[in-house]
Formats: C-alpha cells, structure tokens, sequence
C-alpha cells in the first residue's frame, strides 16, 4: 500500500477549526523560535486519512482475524469486546481519581466485590488492585516477594532467573526491586535452554 | 534519539518493503540495567499524534498556533483590564 506522503496533493486539508472569534494581537515572538522552512506534512482531505489508517488497520494480526499475540500483560492480551462496552460505560469513563468519595460509590463497590473474588479463588490471604499496569504488577509482585524471603531470613536468596527472550520488563523490574538478575540464553530454537540453568 | 528507525528495502519479488532497523526502547536494550522498568504503549499516543498531524498538516497546525497565540493575548488583556491581575512574567507567551 502507499504511504500516506504518497496520497498527498498540493492544497488538500482535513481539518476544520472555528473562526478565530477575537480580536489579533501582533505577534511579538522572538524570531529564532519561528520555524523558517516548510513543515513536511502530507495534505490530505480527511476521507483520505480515514482510508488510510483503516486500510493500515486491516493489517493488523489481531484475534478478530485468526490469532492472538500472547505478549504483554496489559495492551495485548485476549480481552473481550464486552469488557471494552463496561469499560466504556460513562460512570466508569468519566471518574477522577480527585472525585468526591461518594460519587464514586458504584466503582468502589465494583473493585471491591473483585478484590474479594481474587481472594477466594487464588487462596491468598489478600491481593491488591493497586498496579496500574503489566510492569507496575510486575515491581509490586518482585517487592512482595523481597519481604517475604527478608522477613522469612532467606536474604541470601537474591538472584532472579530470566531467560534472555523475556520481555526487557522482566529483567528490568527484578533489578528495581534489588535482585541480582542472572540470565539463561535460549538454544538454537528460540526457548530456553534448560541445560543451562 | 529516535525510539525507532524504520528502514526501507525491497523483499525476494522487488516488492517494497519496511523493516525495523533500531529499537531503542531502554528495556529492550539495557534489561537489567535499565533506569526504569515501565514500558507503557506510547505507540498508541503516536500513532494518535500522527493522525492528528495528517488531519491538520501545516497550515491546520499554523492555524491553531495562531489561534493559540492571539486568543492566549485576548484573554491576558482582558484580566489586565480587572485590574484584579497583574502579570507575573513578562517573557513571550502563546
């Protein structure tokens, strides 16, 4: 397919802004902060850009194509549409984290009802609903664990095994959380080299 | 630096052909010795970012700049005029 630069002709524009409704001022900005040369921009009617990224879309490998890409805790993962519909519901899309507590009663109650869930079907004493993303999850877990070995004396328990084709996160959270990170290359395959560890 | 640099080539039948040459992202990179562990999908706010770019291109992008600068002066004017307000910088502003 042709890059967007290529769709480009002299004078096409996609945007509409409102009138300028007040009055101009002069311009009174330093020259050496006013762009001199041309910005290189493709010019494009909107239909054209809609087209485009629609098109670059439709190349994507996704699961409503035939597979799923098992990479990443957050953004990649199977998730289905529905969750994506209550997500979207507005009393959940609209909150702000400086809300007044009883506006956001439903929310609370909603996490709430998941923590207790998680509690019951992985048999913890508690979880938390805290890590606000796949790496963040990560460090939360790599610290719980760092106390429990302190507070259990296995301090001398400070190395984290990490295959070199993990996900750059993984080795990288261990070390923030003050492990020594040992790496396993993988074999001519790809995996893990299991004679290696 | 550029987190990616995107090569351009040709595949086995002539056909072009676009492929990642540099990936500087920290975590791929320095693993372990990385300054941050977090690697949040900043290909979503770019790709977002560069629809904008081809929606407004450079004279939608001058327009709001404009638009920017005099409304941004309209306002600091008409506060002036309160005399409730004083300017604390005196530097340009847009």
């Amino acid at each position: 397919m042709k890059l967007i630069f290529e769709k480009s002709s002299k004078g096409r524009t996609a945007y509409t802004l409102p009138k300028l409704d007040v009055p101009e001022s002069n311009i009174d900005i330093p020259t050496h902060l006013i762009r001199k040369t041309h910005l290189n921009f493709p010019e494009v009617y909107e239909t054209e850009v809609v087209r485009h990224y629609n098109e670059l879309a439709s190349l994507n490998y996704s699961v409503d194509r035939g597979g799923f890409y098992p990479l990443g805790s957050c953004t990649m993962k199977y998730n289905p549409v529905l969750n994506e519909e209550a997500a979207s519901l507005e009393g959940f899309k609209m909150l702000h984290p400086y809300q007044e507590e009883e506006t956001i009663q439903g929310a609370l109650e909603l996490m709430y009802e998941l923590q207790n869930f998680l509690v019951e079907i992985t048999g913890m004493d508690n979880i938390t609903l805290q890590p606000a993303a796949g790496a963040h999850g990560e460090l939360t877990g790599m610290l719980i664990i760092r106390k429990y070995l302190h507070d259990n004396n296995f301090n001398h328990k400070n190395e984290v095994i990490v295959p070199d084709s993990a996900h750059g996160t993984n080795p990288a959270s261990a070390a923030m959380a003050g492990f020594k990170v040992i790496e396993v290359k993988s074999n001519s395959e790809g995996r893990v080299d299991l004679k290696k560890i | 630096m550029p987190g990616r640099i995107i090569g351009e080539t040709v595949d086995k039948d002539g056909k072009r052909g676009f492929v990642m040459v540099l990936q500087t992202r920290e975590q791929h990179i320095r693993r372990e010795r990385s300054t941050s562990n977090i690697c949040s999908n900043q290909a979503h706010n770019a790709l977002l970012a560069s629809i904008y770019l081809n929606v407004m291109g450079e004279k939608g992008l001058k327009e709001v700049a404009l638009q920017c600068y005099h409304k941004a002066h309209y306002l600091a004017n008409k506060l002036l005029e309160t005399d409730k307000f004083e300017m604390v910088y005196q530097g340009p502003f847009f």
